[in-house]
């Protein structure tokens, strides 16, 4: 089949699989990555049973377009509950969500409700002073379900898929990959609307063996132009801190790179962290997955 | 302090509920505002690690010894918990210098005592009662060996 019969829109998804198979498969296998099963010899990763319960609240201002666009805010819960070390379900609700444009009166309403499972395909650790540094290939699926109030008809359900490959470059500093296309609700018409996804993660501790309870994550989130709408680039920095009672605190400031994004948003969460079978996450966290929340 | 914190969130998404109106459309990816998949989203585990809590009397410590043991070498070099306690044996057995070996494991970048001392050469092979290489593999394989039993017997 020639690539210019097909519509652009799975010419972008086609990309996206490029992406993986070109250049994250190669470096997952460079890696000597291994098959990651419950009883892995592992430093770092999560143990069975490991969960977090997380609040956070998101705000975003105007675009830079002329058509006026809204400033919102949401707020988000998050349970996520390791089922085996190398498999976890998230569940994420948002709470609320108000929306104000100019000129009109602001709304506000239950939003949709996220189901994700994360499953880490390939993972190894490599010997390092002060902490193993890991290498890991992960594949992630998220439905969105319509709580909202949409009529709930099959393609009300947003499907993602993301491949991602993560690594530590030093104890400190963690970097992630992610690619793969959003399947989104369309209620106007049969089928989804197709969104190539991009993601870049960078995460850094604030000391040299990893052990700080700060750190400073930064990332950017892209993702091409769908008939829900354009082009979108969102840059995202801020710093976490995680206490010894598992308790952590992620503040991040948000930049729209792109005119139609949001000029600038903020993101507060609040996360505890613990084990079903065991007392508290209790030590500082370590580079590469104390990150983002 | 953890049910009144899981009890607060509960109660600040039921309140939520409550005032549901209108709809929105789903965000898309990206941690910030919607959902992101991947290593970032989960927690580093920070607890004692389930193979010294099963294999410490392998090496006729506690598990919090073995944890205190590792913390301290890892400045030296940080391998994995099961290859640690793989080195320990084979320290207490062949009388092999932890600390050299644990460098030479960095300076190969291999979990494997016997794969970093065969690479660093026939010097550090003198190892009373080790024949070779071969002998040391043998060895290491026998060490994991008895760690996965012990930590079968464990459970």
């Amino acid at each position: 089949m020639s690539i210019s019969i097909l519509p652009v829109r799975s010419v972008r998804i086609w990309s996206a699989c490029l992406f993986v198979v070109i250049c994250v498969l190669p470096a997952a296998s460079q890696s000597h990555l291994s098959w990651c099963t419950q009883h892995i010899d592992s430093e770092n990763l999560p143990q069975q049973w490991d969960y977090s319960v997380a609040y956070g609240l998101v705000g975003n201002a105007h675009a830079h377009t002329a058509q006026p666009t809204p400033a919102t805010l949401a707020g988000n819960a998050k349970l996520s509950l390791n089922l085996a070390r190398c498999t976890m379900i998230l569940v994420a609700p948002q709470t609320f969500q108000w929306s104000k444009t100019q000129g009109q009166p602001s709304s506000i309403g239950f939003g949709t409700t996220k189901i994700e499972v994360n499953h880490i395909l390939f993972y190894t650790e490599s010997p390092f002073q002060g902490s193993p540094l890991s290498r890991g290939f992960a594949l992630d699926y998220t439905i969105t379900l319509p709580t909202n109030g949409s009529k709930p008809i099959v393609e009300n359900y947003s499907h993602q898929f993301l491949a991602t490959f993560a690594w530590d470059q030093r104890p400190w500093m963690s970097y992630e990959v992610d690619a793969g296309v959003l399947l989104g609700a369309r209620s106007s018409k049969p089928g989804y609307t197709q969104t190539g996804l991009l993601t870049l993660i960078a995460s850094f501790n604030g000391k040299k063996d990893g052990k700080s309870s700060w750190s400073f994550p930064i990332e950017v989130d892209a993702g091409t132009a769908s008939d829900s709408g354009p082009s979108s680039v969102v840059s995202s920095e801020g710093a976490s801190y995680k206490f010894t009672s598992g308790l952590s605190l992620q503040g991040l400031l948000l930049t729209g790179l792109t005119a139609n994004d949001p000029k600038v948003g903020f993101a507060l969460t609040i996360k505890y962290a613990g084990n079903l079978k065991r007392k508290s996450q209790n030590t500082a966290p370590s580079a590469m997955n104390s990150g983002l929340i | 302090m953890r049910f009144v914190f899981v009890s607060a969130i509960f109660f600040v998404g039921a309140l939520s509920i409550a005032s549901q109106v209108s709809g929105n459309r789903a965000s898309r990816s990206g941690s910030p505002t919607g959902m992101r998949g991947g290593f970032t989203e989960r927690s580093r585990s920070s607890s004692t690690p389930e193979v010294f809590q099963k294999t410490a009397q392998l090496v006729h410590l506690t598990p919090d010894q073995l944890s205190k043991k590792y913390s301290s070498d890892a400045l030296t070099c940080a391998v994995t918990p099961k290859s640690y306690v793989a080195l320990l044996i084979a320290e207490e057995q062949l009388k092999l210098d932890r600390h050299q070996t644990l460098e030479a494991m960095c300076e190969k970048k291999t979990n494997s005592f016997a794969k970093a001392l065969s690479a660093a050469g026939a010097m550090r092979l003198q190892v009373p009662g080790v024949t070779g290489a071969q002998d040391l593999y043998a060895r290491e394989h026998t060490y994991m060996k008895e760690i996965d039993e012990a930590m079968k017997n464990r459970k």
